[in-house]
């Protein structure tokens, strides 16, 4: 019930928030020097052809108008068309959204793990061998470009030792399953395909790994920075220091109170994540939104444009309140 | 100002981080200025006879597709990254600065009105946001400056507003506005000097993320233009001859973009540490 109302109370928070997202949004668009219209028509349009788009799109009215028609598309689920392709904007999504959560999930808990596991190493043995070896590596995750080091995998796994299937699909081609839920490894489950399933975590596997090194170097850090924190505090010297047992301390103390702060650290870490999926689809032809959003912004297709930030967006601060709610119920100190 | 002065007395004791980042950034620094004399071709010069071809005398770190000099075009793209990158973060530190200064230093409603305006900002991932400025505003180099410039200035204003948030309440700056300064000679004799330190951190740091920024934008076509001698675009026009293991035309630009990124990073987080130590 606690729980309950703190989300309640954080999602009314959140409103303000999301208006400003939709107008940062929808007025980035008009940030262009001239007429959104021009960009739309053909070049060879007539000044009938224009007005005409101008009318179909809305564009005549007064811009308020624009904004709320805008906006209660969006919460209505209704993007629009792209100007490019015609498709229904909210059917692309529906589509593409799966695949680029997929990468993100999975890249995420990978990251996690090796931060969490390193991090806390590295604070048990500060200053001694370990903790240098992981400092090396953060620095070598922060400093590499993540779409050069997912070229380089390529290179290595596919091209020189022939490990890593070819960077374009998720499955292999002959293998492919209908799809329900849009995420290639239930899809394959439920299809009881287990040579798909095989096939699909060997297509993941690069583009995982490259995304997850680049978000596990922060994260390791921060571990690193806040398992510190809980050795020098008093309460767990206290602790040691009535000679608990090193598991018991291990595990109870360090472990748990270290782990409590980690909701935030993701958080924050996500959205480097999110923009770094955009890098890592282009460089494994992975078609997700990355894909989609970036091919709309090669040709300026502006409602697609819109639509990928406002998501992005939305999404981000989103999880950003998922990170507040876990945190409150990790940590009792936490007032809701 | 006593920030600042203080400052060559510490860098006697730098810790070895930041010399191993300054003799990167040295050597990069050193490429970009000699760039034109260090090879035998221009960065957009086409060697008729070599095209796609790997290391070898004259052409010491092979051709691309076009027949340019890889080498060639790594050391003229320092200019294109060293040079975009201090600028985006040269205006993102002017700009953070006097908004933070601003809004910390008027407080009531310009702060709390400003703060929520940034606070909307920053609700958008970063690249995110700079893919979608760089795809609106088109891809000239003002342009990249200006949106990467941009893009990362909240965080000085966060940065800087705090640290006046800090100072107003102490002695030295309340007996100068005692004293009947003027709120210009408060702003910027009083009270910015003594909120720059923390810039000096992090500006380094920045100018890391800057050049991968611009890299990353080049990389997806949003950034410079080919046949611009840039590491991004570089690496995006080699990306498709990894596949038929021609392998040099991507990897050498990406190394030089890391050694480069690598240094910035070795600068910032060595004067990081040195101001926890403090």
């Amino acid at each position: 019930m606690r729980v309950a109302a703190y989300v309640l109370k954080r999602l009314l928070l959140l409103i303000p928030v999301l208006i400003g997202v939709s107008l940062i949004a929808f007025f980035l668009i008009r940030l262009l020097p001239g007429d959104p219209v021009l960009l739309i028509v053909p070049e060879t349009a007539t000044e009938a052809d224009i007005a005409a788009a101008r009318e179909r799109l809305g564009l005549d009215q007064p811009i308020l108008t624009q904004y709320l028609s805008y906006v209660g598309g969006a919460l209505t689920g209704d993007f629009g068309t792209s100007i490019t392709t015609n498709r229904s904007i909210s059917a692309d999504l529906a589509q593409r959204i799966p695949l680029t959560l997929e990468l993100l999930i999975y890249s995420m808990a990978v990251a996690l793990v090796l931060a969490v596991i390193g991090g806390v190493a590295a604070a048990r043995h500060w200053h001694k061998l370990p903790d240098k070896v992981l400092r090396f590596a953060a620095l070598f995750g922060n400093s590499v470009p993540e779409f050069w080091l997912g070229l380089m995998l390529i290179l290595l796994f596919y091209q020189g030792l022939h490990v890593a299937p070819p960077p374009s699909g998720r499955v292999d081609m002959d293998l492919a399953v209908p799809t329900h839920t849009g995420f290639i490894l239930i899809d394959t489950l439920i299809a009881g395909n287990g040579k798909a399933f095989l096939s699909a975590l060997h297509h993941l596997m690069l583009p995982v790994a490259t995304l997850a090194i680049t978000v596990t170097a922060p994260l390791l850090r921060s571990v690193r920075a806040s398992a510190l924190e809980v050795l020098a505090s008093d309460n767990y010297r206290c602790a040691a220091a009535h000679g608990l047992a090193p598991r018991v301390l291990r595990q109870r103390y360090l472990m748990r109170q270290t782990l409590t702060r980690l909701p935030a650290l993701s958080a924050i870490v996500f959205g480097n994540l999110l923009g770094g999926s955009v890098l890592i689809e282009y460089v494994f032809s992975w078609q997700g939104l990355g894909q989609w959003a970036l091919r709309g912004m090669q040709v300026r297709d502006y409602p697609v444009i819109q639509a990928f930030v406002l998501v992005a967006a939305t999404t981000y601060v989103l999880i950003f309140l998922l990170a507040d709610v876990i945190q409150a119920a990790l940590d009792p100190r936490v007032k809701m | 100002m006593s920030a600042i002065l203080a400052l060559p007395r510490r860098i006697v004791r730098l810790p070895s981080m930041v010399l191993v980042g300054l003799t990167i950034l040295t050597l990069v620094a050193f490429a970009a200025v000699f760039a034109p004399w260090l090879t035998g071709w221009g960065p957009e010069e086409m060697d008729m006879m070599y095209f796609l071809e790997g290391p070898m005398p004259g052409h010491w770190l092979g051709t691309d597709a076009n027949g340019m000099d890889v080498l060639s075009r790594i050391l003229h793209g320092a200019r294109i990254d060293l040079g975009v990158a201090i600028a985006a973060v040269a205006i993102a530190v002017t700009l953070g600065t006097l908004v933070g200064l601003i809004f910390g230093y008027a407080g009531g409603w310009v702060d709390h009105v400003g703060m929520r305006v940034l606070d909307m900002f920053q609700a958008f991932p970063v690249f995110i946001l700079a893919l979608a400025v760089a795809a609106i505003l088109g891809n000239s180099m003002i342009n990249l400056i200006l949106t990467i410039g941009f893009i990362n200035a909240p965080p000085y204003a966060r940065l800087i507003r705090a640290e006046v948030l800090s100072l107003r309440n102490r002695t030295f700056v309340e007996a100068a506005e005692a004293a009947g300064n003027s709120h210009i000679s408060m702003l910027f004799r009083h009270l910015l000097p003594n909120a720059l330190t923390p810039i000096l951190v992090i500006a380094p740091l920045n100018c890391g993320w800057a050049i991968l920024m611009l890299a990353s934008l080049s990389f997806v076509g949003l950034g410079v233009p080919v046949p611009g001698a840039e590491w991004g675009a570089m690496i995006s026009a080699g990306a498709a001859d990894i596949v038929g293991g021609r392998w040099w035309t991507a990897t050498f630009p990406g190394i030089a973009l890391f050694i480069t990124v690598l240094g910035f990073n070795l600068v910032g987080e060595g004067l990081q540490e040195q101001g926890v130590k403090r």
